[in-house]
């Protein structure tokens, strides 16, 4: 390596090196000069003002943005947008602000901008509705067999596939419920309901109904008011997405006053039921078979 | 301007998220820093993206700064490898677009080498930066920029003899602190 000491020339040599290994910042390369730079950087969102050529620009890009906005809004097919729920319930917040709130194993089909005259919605399934106000744009559910008019208004629409009627139940407002053929009309009040046979294709109308006992699912809660046991087999077949058939008709009408909660799975409810009930049940082929106890 | 202890600005900027001292410390050290980066980098433009980005991590992560025991040593350590990040950010966009597969291989020294050159460049610019304000300006004006003595004269309004003066004096002492550098690696 190198000798020692070194000669005076070779560290002269060594500093020269050094020296002309870099440089200060010259020019716009001064502290001064990129002082700005660094400002920019760590404000990103100062800016100088230089209001003629920014308004300009500023009102440039509007005037760009707005047309290619009304182009692409006019020319644009409004897309669809489905959301289905399978073993939970759903909070969904419509385009006009809206509030549904889905069933389990139901599935609702909606607009991503509601550009219509009229609100239209499509539901499988059950679900409550608060709807926006918003007189001059109708809004419409559409289940298979009725439609339900609304302005503004809070309701509950019960229109499973399968089952034999679709029922409305209003909790506020006012809805007129028609059938597809439009030959059959509900107007109806806060704690009315209407119940839509499939079968005979007519309503009927009840009053001062428990409206909110109609609604107790959004909040996870099974409610039955001496309710026939074919009605309770028929929830819980939607609530845990499985076939119940009972086979014995006394059994299918006997009535039941229940609660149950979110916590309860299907056999821990048919469990507390059989109880009282004197029925037995199994499980065959994912269906569920309730039988008159045998004694 | 004064120079203050880079220590107290560091205090200043940590405890109270003082933008003023920010201000002062970024004065005090851009040169420095300028100078070393521009080392690693040898280019004008990446220099200054360098340092720049530098200054703006020591505000952002201002709140780790009490874990810095000694400043100059850190900060150098910290704009060499920003350089070295740099560098090899530029490499692979180089190669990637395909025109230079050329130099590396003769830039890079063996790893010794490379070590000693750089704690010397440390030392030199540690060495330079300890040099009374005038007299640092004065070298640097005349060795790097070339300056001769009677711009410098005029410039600071003093005799050119006393340029001479002050640059031999910058000299002595940068040599002094060489040559002790080399006595010490041996």
């Amino acid at each position: 390596m190198n000798q020692l000491p070194k000669s005076d020339n070779e560290v002269n040599e060594l500093l020269n090196k050094l020296v002309s290994s870099t440089h200060s910042p010259q020019g716009r390369f001064t502290a001064n000069k990129s002082f700005n730079i660094l400002q920019k950087k760590l404000s990103p969102r100062k800016y100088i003002f230089r209001p003629y050529q920014y308004i300009s620009a500023a009102a440039a890009i509007v005037l760009i943005l707005g047309f290619s906005w009304m182009f692409y809004y006019n020319t644009q097919s409004v897309s669809i947008k489905t959301i289905s729920t399978l073993a939970e319930i759903k909070k969904i917040k419509l385009p006009d602000g809206t509030q549904v709130i889905l069933d389990r194993y139901s599935s609702i089909q909606f607009p991503e901008t509601f550009k219509e005259k009229i609100r239209n919605v499509n539901l499988l399934g059950k679900a409550y509705f608060e709807v926006t106000k918003n007189p001059a744009k109708p809004f419409i559910v559409e289940t298979q067999s009725v439609n339900i008019q609304v302005l503004g208004t809070h309701f509950n629409v019960d229109a499973y596939k399968d089952d034999p009627s679709v029922t409305t139940t209003l909790l506020e407002g006012s809805v007129v419920v028609t059938n597809k053929k439009q030959n059959r009309k509900l107007i109806l009040k806060p704690d009315e309901t209407a119940i839509y046979s499939k079968l005979s294709a007519t309503f009927t109308h009840l009053k001062k109904v428990d409206a909110e006992k109609d609604i107790a699912w959004s909040q996870g809660i099974l409610l039955f008011n001496s309710a026939p046991m074919q009605e309770i087999a028929l929830t819980l077949s939607h609530r845990f997405n499985i076939k119940i058939e009972i086979d014995d008709t006394f059994l299918r009408r006997h009535k039941f006053t229940a609660r149950f909660d979110n916590q309860e799975n299907l056999y821990q409810i048919l469990d507390l039921l059989k109880s009282t009930g004197n029925f037995s049940y199994q499980k065959v082929d994912n269906k569920i078979k309730i039988q008159l106890k045998q004694n | 301007m004064e120079k203050r202890n880079e220590d107290e600005l560091l205090t200043e900027i940590r405890k109270q998220n003082s933008d003023s001292a920010f201000r002062e410390l970024y004065y005090q050290c851009y040169n420095r820093f300028f100078h070393i980066a521009y080392y690693y980098l040898q280019k004008d433009e990446w220099a200054q993206e360098v340092v720049l980005d530098v200054f703006l991590g020591i505000w952002n992560n201002r709140s780790m700064l009490n874990d810095v025991r000694n400043f100059s040593n850190y900060s150098f350590i910290l704009i060499k490898n920003a350089s070295m990040n740099f560098l090899e950010k530029e490499n692979k966009r180089s190669t990637s677009t395909l025109d230079s597969i050329t130099e590396p291989i003769s830039s890079i020294s063996s790893p010794e080498e490379k070590l000693i050159d750089d704690e010397l460049f440390q030392c030199y610019i540690d060495a330079v930066d300890a040099l009374p304000e005038k007299c640092r300006e004065i070298f640097l004006l005349i060795r790097e920029e070339k300056k001769s003595y009677l711009q410098v004269a005029e410039l600071f309004n003093i005799s050119p003899k006393t340029v001479d003066a002050q640059l031999q004096k910058a000299v002595s002492k940068l040599k002094e602190k060489i040559n002790a550098f080399i006595l010490d690696s041996k």
